[in-house]
């Protein structure tokens, strides 16, 4: 009796561990109507990038970090492209005061990002943004599994390190 | 084998536990995400600056906002804290409760939303918008019945009917819908391999208000409609919106009977890579559209007049910022942006940014509509306004030069020219304070000592003479990934009053770990005035420390 | 499914665009103003906070004489200088000499009910409370007033002063009764206000004076003083029965020297010491 007692706790202990490791977060990216750039309407649940990882970052042209944080990457995207595969989306929050000046922006940095506007912030909201920038990294699968706010200079080294674990499979868990 | 009873049913239990836990997992049961944020503020009361006691010493406002989904079904909600309010913020929110709560169903092209939400028709709002802002204190949320239609391809209908947020209340009754109609997605047979985006939309809304005033013939119904075009090609996009507002007297416009007009147009070229040239123009004429009448600063605005400015960064820059007039104002604003190449004399080892930006803000041409009204008097039809015609008085003029440039692998820098002219007696509201001419100059420069770990300094000039004279102001910063601090100070050298000659200094540190930060500010902080987009709000000088607390989950 | 969606979009369209009222002129309607001179009917406490450094606050002393003169007897108006805007010294200078409205009371109004911490003009309407806040605009008085104007009164007040213009000594006999059954805590309020007080006034509204400053404005119903403390005496308490009727005597020594006694007036109020609400008002001259 005792040896069945000591059975069922063990079981039912395994399973339990067992569930919070397969219970890993598997948030995915919400379904929101956005625009793109050129401002054809574009829904958040077809973003993809065959299976490689993407990077969302949501920024405003207002925003100094945001735009240091897109200018220090567009000078290594190229590079991170070729040897990761991985997609960047800018998202701006820039609201009807400046959406207009945002292709401009973007054209006249010379950027190569897909860049989505999210002018009523439902984008945001729907991602729990409170400040910007915010940067969130989504791994093949479509499921995001990191997401960090504001940003120092160097600090898309430690973006493309990540990249990188996630092509690898491997865990993040900062 | 001969198994007890007993033993064979805790067998079973046994295996039936694992599956019935793995099960849990296959049965999706949603998720729940959310953020929170806090500001917090201790209070001295400072004579020199003019920081008013604040009995309660501290005050914070708090949010935690929760969005449940599972699969086509979301649901969230916003708990609010004002125990009490901070000071520059409405006063009316006090207490705590949860003004937001919504729950929302997609299927095949249909989404409906029942509660409260946030919208927007067309890209400038300028019917409808409400939105949250919450440095400022704003709020419009509808909270109502929202449906989204897509019928086919191209084709995105909107329809709602909702009353509005009052602080922790309700008011107003506003209904509307919009149609957005994208011609090369109806027609993606015909005019697939078209290299131009032509959207057209249009869109109606309409508020009610019982008539209870003693005086005036007031309309209960107000409608207003909107009509927009949009033309988009690879190097070159132009877009356009016309608003017409049937008879709307309010407490803004002197109970006027005269209709409300808008008309926003935006053109962009992009000659080549790295350089794109835009220009805009904005008219507004009786455009204030609130569910209340009667109601006055930033409380129940239904629609969005945004400002046609450059949005400054820098904190002299953005010292006197522009406010939209809604009773009537002729803008216009133009950008050129250009990168210079790398590897030439200008463009040094990275290539150099410039932008050059030029808005001016005007009032509106009023003459009287015969000779005994005077222009904008009450219980008339107002005035008559020539739609071209760019009136008088100047109410904002902003030229500014920017370039970046970086110089090496550790050095980056910004500079930042600007000459502005602040009609202050309109934009605040300040009758009889003289317009403002500054010219402010800006040098940020940001050095990377290693790896990650960077420095900032940025040093920043505003020379007036109207006003609180010239200001200087110097800052230093020292950013890694895990955590930053900074020290800034602002100093009113060029104040007449000697007194007023005041060093606003603070100091801030602050950690960051992924979705988490947490900031402590201490010093003293000048009044001043806090705008994003047409809408500001003033806030009071004060000396202390203050915390910000915010977190993604 | 699909269809019956289009058909609510449809639907809506339609109500949106019938709705909307075009309204021809003329715009304003002659109001037969209320000459009525019946003290049995609801009054309603209009206060005013504003202060002579506030351009403003002409234009909101201008809603509240247009209200006096729509609904005659059945407004009280009250004008109350507190706050920074208050304060005596002229903000801009020049030759105007330093005058100050501030009373006890009124400063102690201010403060609990916050109302120069929002901003002036602002005031009150019976101190009731309009979407969790007792602070109403201005523009806001009229719509307000004329939704409670007309509700059954609670209570009526009645004034008796006697006046000795000689000694400036001032007896004021104070007899309310309440109309309704109710229950709770009751205080009654006792103030003195001067009507006519000329001084200077800060002013941005050309229509109404010169810009930016009258030199010679004539403040209305400024509040002087009060008679039984800031927040007056208890007036009734516990059950209260339809009916009950208390009379309360109060004696003002000597009115101050300064005020002009023929421009001064007793202004009386019943309110629930819980939630400050005014639930009748009443106001007579002094002489």
């Amino acid at each position: 009796m005792k040896k069945i007692c000591f059975l069922t706790i063990g079981v039912f202990l395994f399973s339990f561990s067992f569930a919070q490791n397969t219970e890993t977060k598997t948030r995915t990216i919400p379904s929101v109507d956005v625009q793109t750039i050129d401002g054809a309407a574009f829904n958040t649940s077809k973003i993809s990038n065959d299976g490689k990882p993407i990077i969302i970052s949501f920024w405003a042209t207002w925003c100094k970090p945001c735009v240091k944080e897109l200018t220090s990457i567009a000078e290594v995207y190229e590079d991170w492209q070729k040897e990761t595969g991985v997609k960047l989306i800018a998202v701006s929050i820039d609201d009807a005061r400046t959406s207009a000046s945002v292709k401009p922006f973007v054209l006249g940095k010379g950027w190569s990002y897909d860049v989505l506007l999210d002018m009523n912030g439902n984008f945001k909201r729907a991602l729990n943004v409170n400040l910007v920038p915010s940067t969130f990294l989504v791994n093949g699968k479509g499921e995001i599994v990191w997401q960090h706010t504001s940003f120092a200079e160097g600090g898309e080294l430690e973006l493309i390190k990540l990249v990188k674990k996630v092509i690898a499979g491997e865990a993040i868990t900062e | 084998m001969y198994i007890h009873r007993r033993t064979g049913i805790l067998i079973l239990l046994i295996c039936f536990v694992p599956a019935f836990v793995f099960a849990q997992n296959l049965i999706n049961l949603g998720e729940i995400h959310g953020n929170f944020q806090l500001d917090a503020q201790y209070y001295n009361a400072d004579s020199t600056i003019g920081a008013p006691a604040v009995p309660e010493k501290i005050l914070s406002n708090g949010f935690l906002n929760l969005i449940y989904t599972k699969g086509n079904f979301s649901a969230g909600l916003r708990y609010e804290n004002y125990l009490n309010v901070m000071q520059g913020f409405d006063p009316r929110y006090k207490g705590n409760g949860i003004p937001y709560r919504y729950a929302s169903y997609t299927q095949e092209g249909m989404e409906v939303t029942v509660g409260s939400f946030y919208e927007q028709f067309g890209d400038n709002g300028i019917i409808l918008r409400s939105y949250e802002e919450r440095s400022l204190g704003f709020d419009n949320a509808l909270d109502g019945v929202k449906l989204k239609y897509n019928p086919c391809p191209g084709i995105t209908l909107k329809a709602l009917i909702a009353d509005q947020r009052f602080f922790f209340d309700k008011a107003g009754l506003v209904r509307g819908a919009d149609g957005e109609f994208s011609i090369n997605d109806i027609f993606s047979k015909c005019m697939s391999k078209y290299k131009t985006r032509f959207t057209i939309g249009g869109s109606v809304v309409s508020k009610y208000q019982k008539d209870q005033d003693p005086i005036y013939k007031l309309p209960e119904n107000v409608a207003a409609f909107a009509g927009r075009a949009k033309v988009s090609r690879p190097k070159f996009d132009i877009r356009t919106e016309y608003a017409y507002k049937v008879n709307d007297p309010s407490a803004i416009n002197n109970f006027i009977y005269k209709p409300g007009e808008a008309l926003i147009v935006n053109a962009s070229v992009y000659p080549k890579k790295g350089m794109s040239i835009m220009l805009e123009g904005k008219r507004i004429d009786n455009m204030n559209f609130r569910s209340d009448r009667t109601a006055t600063g930033n409380a129940l605005i239904i629609n969005y007049l945004p400002a046609m400015t450059k949005q400054h960064i820098y904190s002299l820059a953005a010292m006197y910022p522009y406010a939209s007039q809604p009773n009537g104002e002729m803008s216009y604003q133009g950008t050129i942006r250009y990168k210079i190449k790398k590897e030439t004399m200008l463009g040094g080892k990275y290539g150099t940014d410039v932008a050059l930006n030029y808005s001016c803000s005007n009032s509106i041409d009023k003459k009287q509509i015969n000779d005994s009204t005077a222009i904008q008097q009450t219980g008339t039809l107002g005035y008559k306004s020539d739609f071209f015609k760019i009136g008088n008085e100047k109410y904002f003029e902003d030229l500014n030069l920017e370039v970046g440039h970086k110089f090496s692998k550790t050095l980056k820098t910004n500079f930042m020219f600007a000459n502005m002219i602040y009609n202050k007696a309109v934009i605040e509201g300040h009758i009889g304070t003289s317009t403002v001419y500054a010219n402010v100059g800006v040098a940020d420069i940001t050095y990377m000592i290693q790896d990650e770990k960077s420095i900032r300094f940025e040093l920043q000039h505003l020379y007036t003479k109207q006003d609180e004279g010239s200001w200087a102001m110097g800052l230093v910063e020292y950013t890694t990934p895990k955590w930053f601090c900074a020290a800034l100070d602002m100093y009113d050298y060029g104040n007449e009053v000697s007194s007023k000659q005041i060093h606003y200094y603070s100091v801030m540190i602050g950690v960051t770990k992924n979705a988490n930060r947490i900031a402590i500010s201490y010093g003293k902080q000048r009044e001043g005035i806090l705008c994003v987009g047409g809408v500001c709000r003033q806030v009071p000088a004060s000396n202390g420390i203050q915390i910000n607390i915010t977190s993604s989950f | 499914m699909k269809k019956t969606l289009y058909f609510c979009v449809a639907a809506l369209l339609m109500i949106s665009l019938y709705s909307c009222d075009k309204v021809d002129p003329p715009y304003m309607v002659k109001i037969t103003p209320d000459t009525s001179t019946t003290s049995h009917v609801r009054k309603i406490l209009i206060e005013d906070y504003t202060g002579h450094n506030c351009p403003y606050c002409p234009g909101a002393a201008v809603v509240a004489d247009s209200l006096k003169s729509i609904y005659g007897n059945k407004v009280v108006l009250l004008t109350i200088h507190a706050g920074t805007l208050a304060y005596p010294p002229c903000s801009l200078g020049g030759p105007y000499t330093s005058i100050n409205f501030q009373t006890t009371a009124g400063t102690a109004y201010d403060n609990f009910f916050g109302i120069s911490a929002v901003g002036n003009p602002n005031g009150m309407i019976n101190r009731i409370s309009v979407g969790g806040s007792q602070i109403i605009g201005p523009t806001s008085w009229t719509s307000i007033v004329s939704t409670i104007v007309n509700n059954a009164p609670d209570a009526y007040i009645d004034i008796t002063n006697t006046y000795n213009s000689g000694t400036r000594a001032l007896n004021i006999k104070v007899k309310s009764e309440f109309v309704h059954d109710t229950a709770g805590t009751f205080k009654l309020c006792v103030l003195i206000k001067e009507d006519n007080i000329h001084s200077w006034q800060q002013n941005n509204n050309t229509a109404i004076g010169a810009v930016p400053i009258i030199a010679d404005y004539t403040h209305h119903n400024v509040l002087r003083t009060d008679v039984n403390g800031t927040w007056g005496d208890t007036l009734a308490t516990g059950v209260i029965s339809a009916g009950d009727t208390i009379v309360k005597n109060y004696t003002v020594p000597s009115l101050n020297a300064s005020w002009v006694d023929s421009n001064c007036s007793v202004v009386v109020f019943i309110y629930d010491a819980y939630s400050k609400t005014i639930i009748q008002a009443e106001e007579k001259k002094i002489k």
